[in-house]
């Protein structure tokens, strides 16, 4: 046999492991076989993904310390960049010299192909899943039908679970494209917890107590690709509507800024307000009742009294606070208010009005799914 | 010591680190889907412990003892040291150093309870040491308990501790996985039903893959890293029967 074949036989023998029940454990094992050296797959956080040996040692941490790879042996092991729609995610190691370094390429672009195979697949049911949170979300789903729905998906919402939202500044794409978990990848089942994207937010759904450890890893995540990484976390919630609850809980711990962010709700109208949520009060019915003369009237007029009515509120009634906000004179503001006033019948500098149009406001955004920032300004979150 | 004294792992304590992240971490381990499993009542998490504990915290077992007096003579003779005392859910424990430099406890036997195999607990142990063969020999003694030496290819010469017939814990020789400047530790294992399933569940936590699921004659298992460095392990129920086989084997 000459060089040109047993180079060709080579190339062959690692092509051939992608056909193999485990093809990433196969590629592992050909390699290994070709080179007799001790040959491993490396995750980008030094979690041994597959070894040949099983039990050879690595210095993971150091291996993996410089991404993409160098060219020049890392703790007497040659590495390759795995790759993943074009971003490294792992690296192939090999102990010692004893196979070509373009074979060794060869197999790190083969191992990348596996990966991103394995990864469509479970894009497709993240997918998926996003369609039916986008529908819990945004209260399109009952109870008893979203709850049918997220089990198909392995959810059982009967049991506590906490969401955990994140965000990074960059490319949404890659949000899309980042493989968050490559054993996942490797059991060629499911995530181990519910993940998905939703309004460009990385969006799990996790058991009660395992919020913040899923937060802090995607924390991790989310900083190696993008900036102002930011992960917000929700308390414990049961059924569809508390884990719509939880979202907006996280996604407003969430706009606490860079790091991992735990709601906390810390006043009484907020907690009253998220209680009789959950035991399914017809808040959003009641809202708009109480909101009629000015929903109509901004709808014939075309005018944004609800909106005013919110910031002001949202600002404690300082009117100048709340103008510059809106950005209009004070003047505007005085005159939108006082037509709120004759719309509704009710003062809104007197407390018990002040109540009656927060409760009413936060209600509505709640029933519409729109922002949600008003119904939790008074709960704080919690730095981790 | 007399003759009938049971030896068994009663607890396992994880000492200092972040205690009571570490718990909050094991809490999740321990929780099975589909079982009514909560945290085991075996694994118990101790703030601090001394200067010997490692910054990140370190897994010690507590050997019980229906005769703990007799026990601790024994383990003195054999040449252990006393490192400290420490009440521990409200029982007085010792903690020993081993002549391997590995620390170990001793506390009473609780009252006998059924044998347990359930998912989520610790189901085994095995102590990492460069002096395996020392060690081995001391724990054998000290526990009366005998020591199988399996024989078998390297990476991994394992041994094994068995009082009776039930296994007790494991030695392995660290060199031949880890570099010697790795201090003497035990590593407990907790049974799970889908090996590959738990890894990538456990990953998603924050921890990290140290050996990726492995076959040996002993079960299928894994090795991982808790989110703050604490290495533990996994394995499967299949451990407790080729364990309890290889343990009768060899009388």
């Amino acid at each position: 046999m000459t060089a040109a074949d047993s180079n060709f036989a080579d190339h062959r023998a690692l092509a051939d492991a992608l056909t193999a029940e485990r093809p990433l454990h196969a590629l592992v094992r050909a390699l290994h076989r070709i080179s007799s050296a001790p040959v491993a797959v490396i995750d980008l956080r030094g979690g041994v993904l597959v070894s040949v040996p099983e039990r050879a040692e690595w210095e993971a941490e150091e291996l993996v310390a410089v991404s993409p790879p160098a060219d020049s042996p890392v703790a007497g092991c040659i590495l390759r960049s795995v790759e993943l729609e074009g971003e490294p995610v792992a690296v192939l190691a090999m102990r010692g010299q004893s196979a070509p370094a373009e074979l060794l390429s060869f197999a790190a672009t083969l191992a990348g192909i596996e990966l991103s195979r394995r990864h469509a697949i479970l894009s497709g049911r993240r997918e998926l899943l996003g369609q039916v949170l986008e529908d819990v979300i945004a209260g399109y789903l009952g109870e008893r039908e979203g709850a049918r729905r997220l089990l198909d998906h392995g959810l059982d919402v009967s049991k506590p679970h906490e969401v955990v939202v994140g965000s990074a500044e960059g490319s949404p794409r890659r949000l899309r494209s980042y493989p968050w978990n490559l054993h996942t990848l490797l059991t060629q089942q499911n995530d181990p917890h519910l993940r998905t994207i939703v309004d460009e937010r990385l969006v799990l759904i996790v058991p009660e107590k395992a919020g913040l450890f899923v937060a802090k890893l995607c924390h991790e995540h989310l900083a190696s690709f993008g900036s102002n990484a930011r992960v917000g976390v929700s308390k414990p919630r049961l059924g569809v509507r508390g884990l719509r609850l939880g979202y907006f809980e996280a996604r407003n711990a969430l706009s606490e800024g860079y790091g991992v962010h735990v709601h906390r709700t810390q006043d009484l109208p907020t907690a009253l307000l998220i209680a009789s949520l959950e035991a399914g009060a017809p808040l959003g019915d009641l809202s708009a009742e109480a909101l009629a003369p000015l929903l109509e009237y901004d709808q014939k007029n075309d005018t944004s009294l609800v909106d005013s009515l919110r910031c002001y509120l949202g600002k404690d009634g300082d009117m100048s606070a709340t103008a510059a906000e809106l950005f209009v004179h004070r003047n505007t503001l005085r005159n939108r208010l006082r037509l709120v006033e004759e719309l509704t019948g009710r003062d809104v500098s007197l407390p018990s009005n002040y109540a009656h149009f927060w409760l009413a406001t936060s209600g509505l955004d709640l029933s519409t799914g729109a922002n949600l920032s008003s119904l939790f300004e008074r709960g704080t979150a919690q730095d981790v | 010591m007399s003759d009938n004294a049971r030896i068994a792992i009663e607890k396992v304590l994880f000492l200092g680190g972040e205690s009571d992240a570490a718990r909050a971490f094991f809490d999740l381990v321990a929780h099975q889907e589909n079982e009514e499993s909560g945290p085991d009542p075996k694994v118990l998490f101790v703030p601090s412990a001394g200067p010997r504990t490692p910054q990140e915290g370190a897994w010690v077992p507590c050997f019980g003892s229906n005769d703990k007096n007799a026990l601790i003579r024994q383990v003195l003779n054999f040449g252990a040291q006393l490192v400290s005392t420490l009440t521990v859910d409200g029982r007085e424990l010792s903690l020993y150093s081993a002549p391997d430099q590995g620390l170990f406890g001793i506390t009473a036997l609780a009252d006998p309870r059924p044998h347990s195999e359930a998912l989520g607990e610790v189901a085994f142990i095995d102590l990492y040491t460069p002096l395996a063969e020392k060690a081995a020999n001391y724990y054998a003694n000290a526990l009366s308990c005998r020591v199988i030496h399996e024989q078998v290819p390297t990476p991994g010469d394992y041994r094994f501790l068995v009082w009776g017939v039930e296994p007790v814990a494991g030695v392995v020789d660290m060199l031949d996985v880890l570099p010697a400047a790795v201090p003497p530790h035990w590593i407990p294992y907790w049974r799970v039903l889908d090996l590959e399933a738990e890894v990538a569940r456990l990953s998603d936590l924050g921890a990290r893959v140290r050996v990726p699921v492995t076959d040996s004659a002993l079960g299928p298992f894994a090795l991982l890293a808790d989110p703050f460095g604490v290495t533990f392990g996994l394995q499967t129920p299949a451990s407790d029967t080729l364990l309890l086989e290889h343990g009768r084997s060899h009388t």
